[in-house]
């Protein structure tokens, strides 16, 4: 190879990594999506059904904290996200469970391009995720040995992500994110005694879903620093196994710092 | 200003509509008498000592009934677990209809020596590192003075079967053996007979065991393997020892050349394997044993233990104070 040939192979690898070309709109919507560090904190009407436990309804009031990290590449968003969830007054009745919600998510974000939509700029960006999500649940009935009726779900998956932003105005969006797993490595607890189900399974669409949904209005006070409150929809099913289908409604304040 | 209202009621109404409970939904059906009659029912039909333990079942009957009708959704475990408490049974628990197990009692004794041992204490007494079983149920060393220790933590499956043979293979030139069964839950009974056969040198009978008041025929015990180990043997016992634990304590303490120290079992004796296991309609279920198995001297270990030969109280400061004084004794008696 030459210098010229290996030239003209660097152009066009370089001409491949930017991701656009020249005449279209600009896939880099830096102002956009909302880097930095953002904090959130959120207040959930939370119901789930294990019926490792039973087929009973526990439901009740779950908070969420969770922490991002934003960081926008050359052309694409990098960001990893961690979420807990805790509460011991999730309720059937009279009989309580403490609630232990946990998940590690990140994700690249590419940008598609820009469109309109009631006369109004859209951004649409969509990628690939991998995510952690723990779930735990233990019964508050005391007895008077040391076992308590408990059960536990993890999920390892690889899903998409997507964001969307409405442009309103200068310093107000509408954003909306839509995340769900595709494919997971599950495991769930099991009756070991009785039968020989193995703890740990492949899980697909059919057998498992994690579901994340959000809608609400972000406000810029500042060019860095922003805030956003928001309804956010959260499902967990899983099948293979005696089924876990939990789900929540929340409304999450978030505040958001970019450096 | 209109597009940020519309949008606004559009949230609010997300939240109004409580997706949650459309998705997770009320069970269609509630089980709870039925299950209620179901247990309730068992128990009178197979547990074997209501009689011994003084237990109106039919005055429970009548407490525990209009308890279960007025419980909402899960609040009959709470129900369940009070009933099955009233046996006052270490053996008996409930499961979650997964299959989580929860015992609504533990024998006293048990409480009391549950921290009365530790491996970590035994460790200060060898001057090498404790040999381990592939299946982790027996870890085994020779003591200073040739004194040979096995602690026997697991009598199920079929880990004695397999690898007790090994154990005494390599402890069978010992001066004395200290067999050590405290912290000891259940097993099966093919294990503890892997285990005191190997120390018979003659036929010895079964204690009794009765399943719905007939009474087991079964052969005596017969000496097992390629040797018998006929060097005294100390057994420890303490409150935790219990079930299988108990039932392998009681045959040795039978033979001549073996000396049960520490403190009275825990005191469990039902018995019925897995057949214990009874499935509710909901598809919770119960463990009530139905086999009645007795000491030597006639009566149930159950509440009652099995006591020791010579009595050694070790408490919880003993094991912090770094001394487990029963095995101190065991060494002692067998030097």
């Amino acid at each position: 190879m030459n210098k010229n040939h290996f030239y003209f192979f660097l152009a066009v690898l370089l001409l491949l990594f930017t991701g656009s070309l020249l005449g279209q709109d600009s896939l880099q919507h830096h102002a956009i999506f909302p880097e930095g560090i953002t904090v959130e904190y959120g207040i959930g009407s939370y119901a789930v059904t294990d019926e490792y436990i039973s087929t009973e309804k526990y439901s009740g009031s779950l908070p969420y904290y969770s922490i991002t990290w934003a960081n926008q590449h050359s052309n694409y968003v990098y960001h990893l996200k961690i979420d807990f969830g805790n509460s011991s007054e999730i309720k059937n009745n009279n009989v309580s469970s403490d609630i232990y919600q946990f998940t590690l998510n990140q994700g690249f974000s590419y940008a598609l391009p820009k469109f309109t939509l009631f006369d109004n700029d859209t951004y649409l960006y969509l990628g690939p995720s991998t995510e952690l999500f723990f779930y735990f649940n233990e019964q508050n009935i005391a007895v008077s040995g040391f076992d308590y009726a408990q059960s536990f779900a993890l999920l390892i998956s690889g899903g998409i992500n997507s964001q969307l932003f409405y442009k309103l105005w200068n310093d107000f969006n509408i954003e909306g994110t839509f995340d769900f797993n595709i494919l997971s490595f599950g495991f769930r607890m099991v009756d070991m005694e009785e039968n020989d189900e193995s703890p740990a399974k492949i899980l697909t669409l059919i057998s498992a879903n994690n579901v994340v949904f959000t809608l609400g209005p972000r406000y810029y006070l500042l060019d860095n620093l922003s805030i956003k409150a928001a309804y956010l929809f959260h499902l967990t099913r899983i099948d293979s196994w005696e089924p876990l289908l939990s789900a929540s409604d929340n409304v999450v304040f978030t505040l958001t710092y970019g450096f | 200003m209109k597009k940020i209202i519309s949008f606004l009621s559009v949230l609010c109404l997300l939240i109004i509509l409580s997706c949650k409970d459309l998705v997770v939904t009320e069970p269609e059906t509630n089980l709870n008498v039925q299950d209620f009659e179901a247990a309730w029912k068992r128990i009178q039909d197979v547990y074997p000592y209501l009689e011994f333990k003084k237990i109106n079942w039919d005055s429970i009957y009548t407490i525990y009934r209009p308890r279960a009708e007025a419980a909402q959704g899960d609040e009959f475990y709470l129900v369940l677990r009070d009933l099955l408490a009233e046996l006052k049974d270490g053996h008996v628990y409930y499961r979650t209809k997964g299959g989580g197990e929860v015992y609504p009692y533990y024998p006293q004794r048990h409480f009391k020596d549950r921290h009365a041992y530790s491996p970590f204490v035994i460790r200060k007494y060898f001057d090498k590192e404790l040999r381990l079983t592939e299946s982790n149920s027996v870890e085994y060393e020779i003591l200073p003075g040739n004194i040979g220790y096995a602690f026997l933590s697991d009598f199920h499956k079929t880990y004695l079967i397999d690898e007790f043979p090994g154990v005494l293979e390599y402890l069978k030139n010992t001066r004395g053996l200290i067999l050590d069964i405290r912290q000891k839950r259940g097993g099966d009974y093919q294990n503890i007979e892997a285990v005191v056969t190997r120390f018979l040198t003659e036929p010895l009978e079964r204690n009794d065991a009765y399943t719905y008041g007939e009474k087991w025929v079964l052969p005596p015990f017969q000496p097992s393997g390629p040797f018998q180990y006929r060097n005294p043997v100390v057994v420890l016992i303490n409150g935790s020892t219990f079930s299988a634990g108990e039932f392998t304590t009681e045959i040795l303490k039978q033979l001549p050349h073996v000396t049960a120290v520490g403190d009275t079992t825990g005191g469990g004796s039902v018995g019925g394997g897995d057949e214990s296991l009874y499935y509710l309609p909901s598809g919770k279920s119960i463990e009530i044993g139905f086999i009645d198995i007795r000491r030597y001297d006639g009566l149930p270990w159950e509440w009652l233990g099995v006591p020791p030969d010579i009595r050694v109280e070790q408490t919880e400061a003993d094991i912090l104070a770094g001394r487990d004084k029963q095995l101190e004794y065991a060494i002692e008696m067998l030097k």
